[in-house]
């Protein structure tokens, strides 16, 4: 283990005085939704955030001072701490807004908004400022792209190192050779799904009443929050508030393709349409959902609460594919889960939100190309025992391309499927031991550890302290997909006993 | 031969668009395939 010296610290502070620096330019948009609509105290909120972070990222940078380039090691330290860096600065306009009881809880939104969960503690939604509205959805919007990616890519053009970054964020694939490139095509991507989906929600909030301006910022904020599948909305009864099969069928759409590997958007760009019925994830996702909805379906028949089969549907399908896709948009009241669905349809949504949607998206979870090797081993083992023992028996998966099954890919993946899973297993453990029964910590765990967001009402302002930050932790490392805060943990270890 | 700028701007918009549309349709197809669940599982335990 090799001992970190000086520069290698140096370069991780400069690092991580850019993103702080670009994090403060990010405010200048909420910063502008307030004086806009004429919030002169959300104004000067969020000038006060602006003016730390500059502060703060302009030291950092002059003070440590480096022309040297990232390695990876670097890089993945790099995200760690500056995602630590920025949702303690991100949550000043929180905590000067008055909405929040504590600081903890504000931290905890924010690191909910730039995970993509969705959970969060603010108190008054409904009545919640413009600007900080704003805030909410621009944190969970970047935060899906890869705040750091956004910071060094956008802002800071020609960073030799981003790639670094780019893996630290868990986004491995490069969609063109050049990770610049890339991110500019996953911002291609995402606008053009920005303009359609604003478009289309925010017409069908028009035709069901809402005033034009206050119908743009619903479409705007509802698109952000489900192509991020964050699941933050602009009321506290989320989705449910609009009440329109239609917007419901739109954001669903939207959240959905939120899901989606960016590789597979951009074969889809590049008109290899194929793919999506090709591509393992696709795939996967398909297969976990079919089976998953039968078991909500039967959980939900046994209950009897839906007589009516589209009302049946329209809440099942929605709910599954919120919890599958990890976005957490919901259509239901939080105790419905628990007082109403039962433990059977419960427990099909755990295990949407533990499976989770695609890599290289802005969802959480397992993710579907991990259980499509684990399902390809499976295979692989069950192949090999039926054949004779000179055999040569390789299994193959299509992602974009086709691929062989690799002994590196297949340990990469079951290292963090079992590092997922243990966390899961920690949280309901952490929930239990806070008195709250089995099914209830086990979601709302599941809930947190892989970035959904769907509540059955164990998340509240006034939880334990000790459940408010391991929700906190967890949602980071469900999002870093554990290597990045790995690699912290080893930087930390390095100092003390490398050499 | 060289693109009209007509065609570029033209194909710039319908890729993204025709993307949209095969994901879009590949999600009907997944509802479509939900509801036929449903309708079983509701037929099985009536």
């Amino acid at each position: 283990m090799i001992r970190p010296r000086l520069e290698d610290h140096v370069l991780v502070a400069s690092y991580t005085g850019r993103v702080v620096v670009g994090v403060g330019m990010l405010m200048s948009i909420p910063l502008a939704t307030a004086l806009l609509f004429g919030e002169w105290e959300v104004g000067v909120d969020f000038g006060i955030g602006i003016l730390t972070c500059i502060a703060i990222g302009l030291s950092l940078q002059t003070a440590f001072r480096t022309r040297r380039e990232l390695r990876r090691r670097h890089g993945l330290v790099v995200v760690s701490v500056s995602w630590l860096v920025v949702t303690v600065l991100g949550a000043i306009p929180f905590w000067l807004s008055g909405h929040m009881s504590s600081l903890l809880n504000a931290v905890f939104d924010v690191m909910s908004g730039l995970t993509t969960t969705g959970l969060y503690l603010i108190e008054d939604l409904d009545h919640v400022s413009y600007g900080l509205s704003m805030w909410r959805f621009v944190l969970t919007y970047a935060g899906g792209m890869g705040i750091v990616v956004i910071a060094l890519t956008f802002l800071f053009r020609g960073t030799v190192g981003a790639y670094q970054l780019y893996v630290g964020e868990g986004k491995e694939e490069r969609l063109l050779p050049n990770v610049i490139h890339t991110a500019r095509a996953i911002g291609s991507v995402s606008l053009a799904w920005l303009v359609v989906g604003t478009i289309t929600l925010s017409t069908i909030a028009v035709a069901l009443g809402q005033p034009p301006v206050r119908a743009l910022l619903h479409g705007l904020w509802v698109f952000m929050g489900g192509f991020s599948t964050g699941g933050f909305a602009p009321q506290s009864f989320n989705t449910f508030w609009y009440h329109s099969p239609a917007f419901e069928a739109a954001s669903i759409a939207i959240f959905v393709a939120g899901s989606l590997n960016f590789a597979l958007h951009w074969a889809l760009w590049r008109g290899e349409r194929a793919e999506i019925r090709r591509n393992i994830e696709v795939v996967s996702f398909a297969m976990t959902f079919v089976v998953l909805f039968a078991v909500v379906s039967t959980g939900l028949a046994r209950a009897g609460i839906y007589p009516d089969a589209v009302v049946f549907f329209r809440k099942a399908f929605y709910l599954l594919a919120s919890a599958h896709t990890t976005t957490g948009f919901g259509t239901i009241y939080s105790r419905t889960f628990v007082v109403q669905w039962g433990p059977v349809a419960m427990l099909g949504v755990i295990a949407a939100m533990v499976i989770g949607a695609s890599a290289c998206s802005t969802a959480g979870g397992i993710k579907g190309f991990r259980i499509g090797v684990i399902t390809k081993v499976f295979v692989e083992d069950i192949r090999r025992m039926v054949s004779p023992d000179s055999a040569v028996i390789t299994e193959r998966y299509h992602h974009i391309r086709k691929y062989v099954l690799s002994e590196h890919t297949v340990r990469s993946v079951l290292t963090i499927t079992v590092a997922f899973l243990t966390m899961h297993s920690i949280m309901t453990l952490v929930g239990v031991m806070n008195g709250y029964p089995v099914i209830e910590a086990a979601f709302e765990g599941a809930s947190a550890a892989s970035n959904t967001g769907l509540s059955c009402g164990v998340l509240s302002p006034t939880m334990p302290g000790s459940m408010r930050v391991v929700y906190t932790v967890a949602m980071w490392l469900g999002r870093m997909e554990f290597l990045s805060v790995f690699a912290l943990v080893g930087w930390g270890i390095a100092m003390v006993r490398g050499r | 031969m060289a693109r009209t700028t007509r065609e570029i701007s033209r194909s710039a918009i319908a890729r993204p668009l025709a993307a949209i549309g095969t994901e879009v349709a590949a999600l009907a197809v997944l509802a479509s395939i939900a509801f036929f669940i449903e309708m079983m599982v509701r037929w099985a335990l009536r």
